[in-house]
């Protein structure tokens, strides 16, 4: 491998060591952020950064590769994150982790985990993202929310997804 | 007579080498980024397939294999994008694969997503639905109990948990070691809530 290129890997691996750098320090500061939102802007930013300082202190560096080694291990980090953070399957286990003999009722576990935990956040993620608000006759989609089901609709039809969830 | 100027002030000079990034990029990794590009409609057609309907995993599965094939093709078969070194093929499978990320991430939402199949379900009911009725009628009518249903079958065909009557054990050593790799992701990442 040429200096230059070991160079642009160093600097997008580099990168990616400085991005989780900064999301163990910005996740546990008391903002109000959602972390999903966090570890994306932070992205970004240390994307941002990391062009700089190759632009700065590399020596012709190629922009393609130090850009592609950073976000091909920083996506597989927010897949990873993803799994973490929204995985109903990981808190039943670690819920299972925590029990005497390591087992629980599989109905206690359907009735906090899909039916009490699960699905109530879901209703109320809706509501905070302005998608639907509770009326006296149920839930009902808003203006962005018919517009979102449109658009999920519409490629739904276009992928032919007949069932989702 | 007064010395020559130099051609460049030594501001320029120091300037110059300081922000220096190079934007050319190997025929292979073009290859790759037409590649990551077509999947989707790669995944149009193989979405599109009687053998395949509904199993959307599959589908993605199949279509990414598509990809990679198309790109060995194309690095075998046209000269300007054969690759000169092992690098170029590095960065585009790492180009590549950071598309299949990204459109994984889509498709995962549209196919699986939770929140986005309940907003589905109010807009087919055409009027509001009680809580209780869009549990009901979730995933066109299969109910919540499908989800757990569906969980749990991948947790045990995984080997992380069993069931003996009416209880759900998590398995000795996967199980655990999964249970105990998400915890210690939670505590390294300073999460106070997830789900």
């Amino acid at each position: 491998m040429s200096e230059t290129v070991c160079a642009d890997v160093s600097f997008g691996i580099g990168g990616f060591a400085f991005y989780l750098a900064m999301v163990a320090i910005v996740l546990r500061l008391p903002w109000a952020f959602s972390p999903a939102r966090a570890v994306i802007g932070v992205a970004l930013l240390a994307y941002a950064a990391v062009v700089a300082a190759a632009a700065v202190f590399g020596s012709g560096g190629n922009f393609w590769t130090v850009s592609i080694v950073f976000w091909f291990t920083t996506l597989l980090f927010l897949m990873a994150f993803g799994a973490v953070y929204k995985s109903v399957s990981l808190r039943i286990l670690l819920d299972l982790l925590g029990r005497p003999g390591h087992a629980g009722l599989y109905s206690a576990i359907l009735a906090r985990y899909v039916v009490a935990e699960s699905f109530e956040n879901r209703l109320i993620v809706m509501q905070e993202n302005g998608f639907a608000v509770p009326t006296s006759a149920g839930y009902a989609l808003t203006d962005k929310g018919r517009r979102l089901a449109g658009a999920v609709g519409a490629l739904h039809h276009l992928f032919a997804i007949d069932r989702s969830g | 007579m007064l010395p020559a100027r130099p051609a460049v002030s030594p501001d320029e000079m120091t300037l110059a080498p300081m922000l220096s990034l190079e934007f050319t990029i190997a025929g292979a990794v073009i290859a790759a980024l037409v590649v990551s590009t077509a999947l989707p409609l790669c995944l149009l057609v193989v979405a599109r397939l009687p053998l395949l309907a509904g199993r959307n995993a599959v589908q993605f599965l199949v279509s990414v294999l598509i990809a990679i094939v198309a790109w060995a093709g194309v690095l075998l078969l046209v000269p300007a994008a054969r690759p000169t070194d092992a690098v170029e093929v590095a960065i585009g499978a790492m180009l590549i694969g950071s598309a299949v990320l990204v459109y994984l991430e889509i498709w995962g939402l549209l196919s699986r997503g939770y929140t986005l199949s309940l907003i589905v379900t109010i807009h087919r009911a055409g009027s509001p639905l009680p809580a209780d009725e869009l549990a009901r009628r979730y995933r066109g009518g299969e109910g919540l109990e499908w989800i757990m249903r569906h969980r749990m079958a991948g947790l045990e065909a995984a080997g992380l948990v069993q069931r003996t009557g009416d209880q759900l054990v998590l398995t000795s050593r996967l199980g655990r070691a999964a249970a105990w790799s998400y915890r210690a992701a939670i505590a390294l990442l300073g999460l106070r809530m997830t789900g």
